[in-house]
């Protein structure tokens, strides 16, 4: 028999509850993996020389900040190559972390438009092309390392957790950015400037003891973001000491709430991405 | 009694006409001052509906009624903005297929295929395996290793077809897939259809090919501007909408069968 339904309306403001059959976590697993693959070989499909390349970016750049920097800095080109790429490898894969993840989302609308998949997945697999691109750059590092006397020292031990809470803190930023990026577009260049500024304004480029105690640019340094972070590498690469506890604690608060932030705004805002994607 | 598969209930759905075109952080700025419930419209309203195991439901209506809307709300792509939507758990639902089912443009149909299946369930090793007859069943030997972005609609959907459909799914959600393919094509499509139908697939089919359902589909159901017009065996459905178009506007059509008791 067929049912003629007449329209009858409910009171606002009452119950929302999906429960759509969840696909197993084994296949989110899986297609990570599967897409992170296929990402790779799209991004070196026509260009062999990208892998290559990859490697000799960071050294490029090196060769040119060293030569330029090290005269503003008043130290030699070969001291201040191993400074900057103390700082220059960290801060490349955060940026890299950030900007990788900002366009993850929005340019997703080909799987969220379609499947309930969970969107964390992509900032997660633009997080992990990120972190490929960064092994080509510890690699250099280590290249640059080995012609170097006495640059191997039990500190250097202390660049793992360091480039764990590296890692977390790129994911939990790039996170932050791919939310906010689904709802507004002008975020990328906003976070292009922002990260630009912070750049020239670091100590990745400048060094401590080359600018005088008391300045502004002192002060700057003092509350700068990402003294605490180039902090640890610097430490342990070109000072040969342990990180400080204050660059520790810093940068684990600075890795636990991006990512926690990130997180909350994927959970609360994902049922509203379809609508801008 | 046996829970139906698929549980909606006073499901609402509305897409606000500001929220989707502003992309700028002015535009959030603006907004939070001039936002109105005028700029907001309901794309589905009220639709409480059950689907059981096995079930072949088709899904009617003119452009713009929310047919599209309810398969995406079943997918668990759009989160209704109230009601209840329930999926029976430990089901395999295949993604949604329209044009592309999740495939990535800058991705051959091979890489997309494994891509894509993951999502399914089906391992690298099992792909290895079903590749063949995917290309196969698609017809499209000689494309299949071309990017995905350089295929007509057709194509996509064959694949999209050829790929949901090679590991027995519990919920097969449809959207004018078969409208886009060649006569041969549908004709190959209905027959593995049936085929997993007679295997215990749901299959939720959204067609303007109104003969289509009424064939393939034992139940119809109608939507007119997001709400549920009619809900029944599939002739009785169709006849009603044929005659809707005929004879006025389908509000008219409601009124008049409550008229005649």
């Amino acid at each position: 028999m067929i049912a003629m339904h007449a329209s009858q309306s409910l009171p606002r403001g009452d119950t929302r509850e999906t429960t759509v059959a969840p696909r197993p976590n084994a296949h989110f697993r899986q297609f990570a993996v599967q897409y992170v693959l296929s990402q790779l070989k799209v991004r070196y499909r026509l260009a062999w020389l990208g892998r290559l390349w990859n490697l000799l970016e960071p050294l490029l750049y090196l060769v040119v900040l060293s030569v330029v920097f090290s005269v503003l800095n008043d130290s030699s080109v070969r001291d201040f190559a191993v400074y900057l790429f103390a700082g220059l490898v960290p801060w490349r894969y955060l940026e890299r972390s950030i900007m990788g993840c900002i366009d993850s989302i929005a340019d997703g609308g080909w799987l969220l438009r379609r499947i309930a998949a969970p969107a964390y997945i992509l900032p997660l697999t633009a997080w992990l092309l990120a972190s490929a691109d960064f092994i080509f750059g510890l690699i250099a590092l280590t290249l640059v390392l080995l012609l170097l006397e006495n640059a191997w020292t039990i500190h250097l031990l202390s660049l793992i957790p360091a480039i764990f809470l590296l890692g977390i803190l790129g994911l939990g930023v790039g996170t932050i950015f791919a939310v906010l990026n689904v709802f507004a577009r002008d975020i990328k260049p906003l976070v292009q400037m922002t990260l630009i500024l912070l750049f020239f304004s670091s100590p990745v480029l400048i060094k401590r003891s080359a600018i005088p105690i008391d300045s502004h640019l002192a002060q700057l340094f003092d509350w700068h973001p990402l003294t605490p972070v180039v902090g640890l590498f610097q430490s342990a690469i070109y000072l040969h000491a342990w990180p400080a506890a204050r660059d520790w604690i810093l940068v684990t608060i600075f890795a636990s709430a991006s990512v926690l932030l990130g997180w909350l705004l994927l959970s609360k805002l994902r049922h509203r991405f379809y609508y801008y994607l | 009694m046996t829970p139906p598969l698929i549980h909606l209930q006073n499901v609402d759905v509305r897409f606000n006409r500001h929220r989707i075109r502003s992309k700028r952080v002015w535009d959030h700025l603006v907004s939070r001052v001039g936002r109105s419930e005028a700029q907001s419209v309901f794309a589905l309203r009220d639709i409480s509906l059950n689907i059981a195991s096995g079930e072949r439901l088709g899904i009617i209506g003119r452009n713009g009624s929310g047919k599209s809307t309810l398969l995406r709300v079943i997918a668990g792509v759009i989160v209704p903005e109230r009601g209840t939507v329930a999926v029976a758990e430990a089901r395999t639902l295949a993604p949604l297929i329209e044009l592309g089912i999740g495939f990535h443009p800058e991705l051959s149909g091979r890489e997309n295929c494994y891509l894509g299946g993951s999502l399914l369930g089906i391992t690298r090793k099992e792909m290895d395996a079903q590749i063949e007859d995917i290309i196969a069943f698609s017809e499209l030997r000689d494309f299949i290793d071309e990017p995905v972005k350089s295929y007509s609609s057709g194509m996509y959907a064959r694949l999209a077809f050829a790929l949901a459909t090679c590991k027995h799914p519990d919920i097969l959600l449809l959207d004018e897939v078969l409208s886009v393919g060649d006569q041969f094509f549908v004709k190959k499509s209905l027959a593995r259809m049936q085929r997993l139908m007679g295997e215990g697939t749901t299959v939720v089919i959204v067609s303007h090919n109104l003969d289509l359902l009424v064939t393939q589909c034992s139940r119809l159901i109608w939507l007119e501007r997001g709400v549920l017009q009619a809900d029944g065996p599939s002739p009785e459905v169709a006849a009603a909408y044929r005659q809707s178009g005929v004879t006025g506007s389908p509000m008219d059509y409601r009124h008049r069968l409550h008229a005649d008791g």
